[in-house]
């Protein structure tokens, strides 16, 4: 077991390096230098002036010395400057990981227990009425636009619907806080409020993608010989469920959940641009677009060691919830 | 019986979540000392190194500007005590085209940690930005001048700014720069490595001298300023200003529209999204503001085809202009005929003006040598079909809308046009300075009240790889009698004679026509009718909140 | 292959023992039942003869648009939908909005199809490559997937649109399969694995055949099920992420027309004429849904132990 993690840790290394290579690169070779940019907007600049700005953001130097800087201080624990915001990148990454992994966590909480309790009653009841209307509307919670979901429930529930019905609670139209607001519970409160539509639009395609797997892999399970065996004897159904079903049914899903966290990060780009909350979605989508690399970097690195941690995870939840598996 | 309890105590928890946080969501309009300013962009950081239009915003209630410009585009005196003039003798010409002029600042401001604002704190900004070290991201008019020197010790609040050559404006503005920086804060770090200024906290949360003090940022989502108590001026109504930062144009209307913000600036705004949210909520005033913002066409003057005056002649008569104003913005923008609009005392509103009218154009084109091919575009005399490159930027409605209508317009004349559009960031950062666009490419420039002609216009500054790409004559203008006008009007202190010049050098442009104007874009923003003695400017550097210290509701 | 070295291996485990079951069958009887068996899914009948008229709506544009391709007339700007000459209405320039759905059809499902069908060749070619020479080829390929799922692709897109110019089809196909093949290229491998020891590829080797060949003509045409099924759900996933980079202005470019960026363009237009953007989202919902559901049906029919 402590091999098997040591070997997983070690692949996470490699995949972190590489990943980095990968995308220092990338991100080096993206068209529109970002002094040149500045230049642009204004006709009074100078070519002495470019060049100064270009040495004093040091774009001189090959790519490779340049990643090999950059990799050297990230060892030391310092990710660099933002150059847009002229601040340390750790001081901007911090305050925006803690807001995104508020949205995540919600949203997969909300999604994960929805999507599996109605994927199991779907199982459960399987080719009933309700099991074609949740399957249906799984599928359509899969095919929407993320964006497009968000701006459609921005006009209605804060537009459209309070103006129409006066005693309807105006839902704010993006933002994570009202600016003043007092600390302590009315903050609280203010900030679970702004929670609602963006976790509604993020949490969407991931209950349904949950409700489609838990409902296969339920209906896996209970065809297995184990559980037949169960009802034979003549256990209570409700217990077949509960104690011999449910918990088999569950296993691949804790897989498919980490598998499925590069996708929710995904939706969480498109969630914050559109209602403007300050995680790091939006960072990166801004630092991409400003050319300012040490935060796409540090941006990119970090979506990758969720990743990389919740896979880990997941193989750790796996070896406990199912003895089946031994590890060499 | 399980399943009922459970749906009711999920019920329950509903209702009370839903009844806790509904009267909330009103709270921020209950208070009516506070202004919430919506924007579409985030300041990278403020003071003088951020060339974002949102830190400038943010700069008008931060800081006193030495002397801003007001809604009627006058320079007046806040932070001076007045603007020097050639008859009162502050200002002084001296031999060798060198000039003195002598600033005296006011007493009684103070920066917001309570020292007070005198003419050294002016002294060392200007050493500050000139020094090849620090980030300043143009030197174009502080290399103009020579020294600034506080020549009185006893008498800190006066300052002689002396200029090494001749410059219309050098009573508007002492050296370049709107507001000076406080030298107490940001001396030792300056001197101990000007190279990593940039990097100093000041700029996360700057010490400045203006009606409101700097309270909060919080990155992603608002700056919060708060009214200054030893503000020298009537003490400000509103308490406190926040900026907020949507950045999706559309749900910042959304904002508006539901009455979150109280106004928007930098709000990335159509004209029919502006017609929208007075029409959606009748208690916003939206504000069209006449700007100095040309959107124009530029040709390549190199091309071949675009090298011969009758072809660019034959584009304009070509296309129509007053429609494409007249639907696309309802009727709001006018028609540019030449590059400065009526509202600038420079703006020459004889100058020749091109008709939509294909039937010309068509003979114009048959006359430069061109001749119908069987698939409806034209030939040119060697043969080649006359099919021309049409860049912009990607993903700016007006522009491609625009572009799609010219397309079918040119079309109907024989030009085949084939659009290839780009990003900002790759359009600006490289297309448009190194001139990579072949034939077509529109976009706009951003004037002030004191613009000077020479890098648009001298045939000196057209870029190339010899001259390191510099100067701003994209278009690859060549005129002799503009090169001369360029460099004169530079020179000339004369307001009469300078605007006698710039009108005849715009006679010059729209006769040889080597770009197309196409319209005067409008400054465009909104704010709550409320909300008393909102006076946009129209002009860069002076956004909505120029005056925010005089607004009340 | 009873005990799995990773959980996620074991997740896959499940999935080759399951297919497994399905290979014994192949052969023709297999693909009749599969047939029979994937009639008898409502949904996915509904779903495949969706897509089957759109993709035909698409094709036979040029012929059944009711007006020219992007004509512009300023007369008739913001025609609310409704039974004129104009039934979706026209947009911000008096352009027919059926039309330009018709025609940016063309352009999101071309994207989905070559984005599925390049996804799946590349994916096929380099899972097989890992699968059947194992070693340092497998080690290699399965780092590089490893890499490419931990990461969202959203960003990894972005980066790419900056980096490639131009703003066609090929260029967001390119960046798709680019990062979009490590799905099959995993289930490619897993069938490789359990099907390469089995008998009629031993028997194969020992007649001597090539292992271009084995490949070829044994290995991936067995592996073929669920990368067809893959494909199927390829083909609306770039659907919607091109619809996705459109929002942020890194898709399709105009004036090209795709779903993605005429729904873009339609929100600054929300309130004023929302069917700009209803028709582009319900084509582009309609479509991944039927698309959805025909991969979920030829999943159940190419699968004999879900269905019973």
């Amino acid at each position: 077991m402590q091999r098997f993690l040591a070997r997983r840790l070690v692949h996470g290394v490699i995949i972190l390096v590489g990943l980095s290579i990968l995308m220092f690169t990338l991100l080096v070779f993206t068209p529109g230098d970002p002094v040149e940019l500045i230049a642009a907007s204004n006709p009074d600049i100078r070519p002495e002036d470019v060049s100064a700005l270009r040495r004093y953001y040091g774009l001189d130097d090959p790519v490779y010395v340049r990643y090999f800087k950059w990799a050297r201080s990230v060892l030391k624990g310092d990710l660099g400057y933002s150059r847009t915001y002229g601040t340390p990148v750790t001081k901007i990454i911090g305050e925006r990981l803690r807001n995104t992994l508020t949205l995540l966590a919600t949203s997969v909480a909300i999604a994960f227990t929805v999507g599996v309790t109605v994927g199991i009653y779907s199982a459960l009841h399987q080719y009933s009425a309700t099991d074609y209307t949740v399957t249906v509307f799984a599928f359509a919670g899969l095919a929407m636009p993320v964006f497009w979901q968000g701006i459609v429930f921005i006009l209605v529930f804060s537009i459209w619907l309070p103006g129409q019905i006066p005693w309807f609670p105006k839902f704010p139209a993006g933002g994570m806080m009202t600016p003043g607001i007092a600390p302590g519970w009315p903050a609280f409160w203010d900030r679970l409020w702004h929670l609602v539509l963006p976790v509604s639009v993020l949490a969407t395609s991931g209950m349904a993608a949950w409700t489609r797997y838990m409902r296969s892999s339920m209906l896996e399970v209970i065809r297995q010989d184990y559980v037949r065996t169960a009802r034979a004897k003549g256990t209570p159904e409700q217990a077949v469920i509960n104690r011999h079903a449910l918990r088999n049914a569950l296993i691949p899903i804790i897989t498919l959940m980490a598998l499925s966290i590069p996708g929710i990060l995904n939706g969480a780009v498109l969630t914050e641009t559109v209602f403007s909350w300050p995680g790091m979605g939006l960072l990166l989508f801004q630092a991409v677009l400003g050319h300012d690399y040490n935060v796409a970097m540090a941006v990119l690195l970090f979506l990758a060691l969720i990743t990389v941690l919740s896979n880990l995870m997941a193989d750790v939840a796996y070896a406990v919830a199912d003895p089946r598996i031994r590890y060499d | 019986m399980r399943d009922a309890l459970i749906r009711a105590v999920w019920a329950a928890a509903c209702v009370v979540l839903a009844a806790g946080l509904a009267p909330l969501s009103g709270a921020a309009q209950m208070r009516r000392d506070a202004v919430v300013i919506g924007m579409a962009q985030e300041p990278d950081i403020l003071g003088p190194f951020s060339t974002m239009a949102a830190a400038g915003t943010i700069h008008n209630s931060l800081f006193a500007f030495f002397a801003p410009f007001n809604e009627k585009w006058q320079r007046v005196p806040l932070l001076v005590e007045k603007l020097p003039t050639l008859k009162d003798g502050d200002w002084e010409l001296l031999p060798n085209k060198k000039m003195r002029v002598t600033w005296k600042i006011r007493r009684g401001f103070t920066w917001h940690d309570g020292r007070p604002v005198t003419a050294l704190d002016a002294r060392f900004s200007y050493g500050m930005l000139r020094n090849p070290r620090t980030p300043t991201l143009t030197r174009f008019i502080l290399n103009k001048v020579d020294n600034i020197l506080v020549p009185n010790p006893a008498d800190p609040y006066t300052m002689v700014v002396q200029w090494n050559e001749r410059w219309p404006f050098a009573n508007a503005i002492p050296y370049g720069f709107e507001y000076p920086l406080p030298r107490h804060v940001l001396e030792r770090q300056y001197l101990q490595d000007p190279g990593r200024l940039r990097g100093d906290p000041f700029f996360r949360a700057p010490v400045a001298n203006g009606p409101y003090r700097f309270k909060e940022w919080v990155p992603g989502s608002h700056i919060t300023l708060e009214a200054y108590d030893r503000w020298p001026g009537e003490r400000p109504k509103i308490k406190t200003i926040t900026f907020r930062f949507i950045l999706d144009a559309v749900v910042l209307a959304a904002n508006q529209m539901a009455g979150s913000v109280d106004a928007t600036e930098i709000n990335n705004f159509g004209i029919d999204q502006m017609v929208e949210i007075e029409r959606r909520n009748p208690n916003v005033a939206a504000h069209y503001t006449e700007a100095l913002i040309w959107e124009r066409i530029e040709f390549n003057n190199d091309d071949e085809w675009l090298k011969d005056k009758r072809v660019r002649w034959a584009i304009a008569h070509a296309i129509d202009r007053e429609t494409i104003v007249r639907t696309l913005f309802q009727g709001k923008q006018p028609v540019a005929h030449a590059w400065l609009p009526p509202r600038h005392p420079g703006s020459n509103p004889n100058v020749k003006k091109y008709a939509y009218d294909p039937a010309r154009a068509r003979a114009l084109l048959a006359e430069a040598g061109f001749t119908m091919g069987p698939d409806g575009i034209l030939r040119d005399p060697r043969g080649r079909r006359f099919e021309m490159t049409f860049m912009t930027t990607a993903g700016n409605a007006p522009r491609e809308q625009t572009q799609q209508i010219i397309k079918e317009q040119l079309k109907a004349v024989g030009i085949e046009i084939r659009i290839d559009n780009r990003p900002a960031s790759v359009f600006f950062g490289t297309i448009v300075p190194r001139r990579q666009f072949p034939h077509l490419a529109e976009w706009a420039t951003l004037y002030t009240p004191e613009v000077m002609p020479f890098t648009e216009f001298h045939s000196s500054q057209i870029p190339s790889a010899a001259n390191n790409w510099e100067g701003s004559n994209r278009r690859g203008w060549r005129h002799a009698e503009v090169d001369r006008l360029a460099e004169q009007i530079g020179q000339e202190l004369d307001e009469a004679k300078r605007v006698e010049m710039m009108r005849r050098l715009q006679d010059i442009f729209v006769e040889e026509l080597p770009g197309l104007p196409m319209y005067f874009r409008l400054h465009l923003t909104t704010s709550v009718k409320a909300l008393k003695n909102v006076k946009p400017t129209g002009l860069g550097s002076f956004y909505i909140n120029w005056n925010s210290h005089e607004w009340s509701y | 292959m009873a005990q799995s070295t990773t959980a996620r291996e074991f997740a896959l485990d499940l999935e080759r023992r399951r297919k497994e079951a399905a290979g014994v069958a192949l052969g023709q009887s297999y693909w009749q039942i599969a047939w029979r068996r994937f009639r008898r899914h409502r949904l996915a009948m509904i779903g495949g003869t969706v897509a089957l008229a759109l993709s035909l709506m698409a094709l036979l544009a040029p012929s059944i648009a009711p007006h020219p391709f992007d004509r512009i007339d300023l007369g008739r700007r913001w025609t609310p939908p409704g039974l004129t000459a104009n039934v979706f209405g026209t947009d911000e320039l008096g352009r027919d909005v059926l039309t330009r759905i018709m025609y940016a059809g063309r352009i999101s499902l071309v994207v989905g199809y070559v984005t599925a069908v390049s996804v799946s060749a590349v994916g096929s070619l380099l899972g097989a490559l890992a699968g059947f020479y194992g070693g340092w080829i497998d080690s290699a390929l399965m780092r590089l997937v490893d890499m490419l799922i931990a990461i969202p692709t959203l960003p990894l897109y972005l980066i790419m649109s900056a980096l490639i110019p131009g703003g066609g089809v090929g260029r967001i196909v390119l960046i798709f399969t680019i990062f979009g093949w490590t799905t099959v290229a995993r289930l490619v491998r897993g069938q490789i694995l359990s099907l390469k020891t089995q008998d009629f590829v031993e028997a194969g080797r020992a007649m001597g055949a090539s292992e271009a060949r084995l490949i070829l003509r044994h290995l991936i045409p067995n592996a073929l099920a669920p990368v067809i099924v893959a494909a199927t759900l390829t083909v609306g996933g770039a659907i919607l992420t091109e619809s996705g980079l459109s929002y942020l202005g890194l898709g399709i470019q105009p004036p090209v027309p795709s779903w993605g960026n005429m729904l873009q363009r339609a929100q600054e237009y929300l309130l004023k004429a929302s069917w700009l953007a209803v028709f582009p989202g319900l084509f582009i919902f309609i479509t991944v849904l039927s698309f959805n559901f025909l991969g979920d049906g030829l999943r159940d029919a190419l699968d004999p132990r879900l269905k019973t």
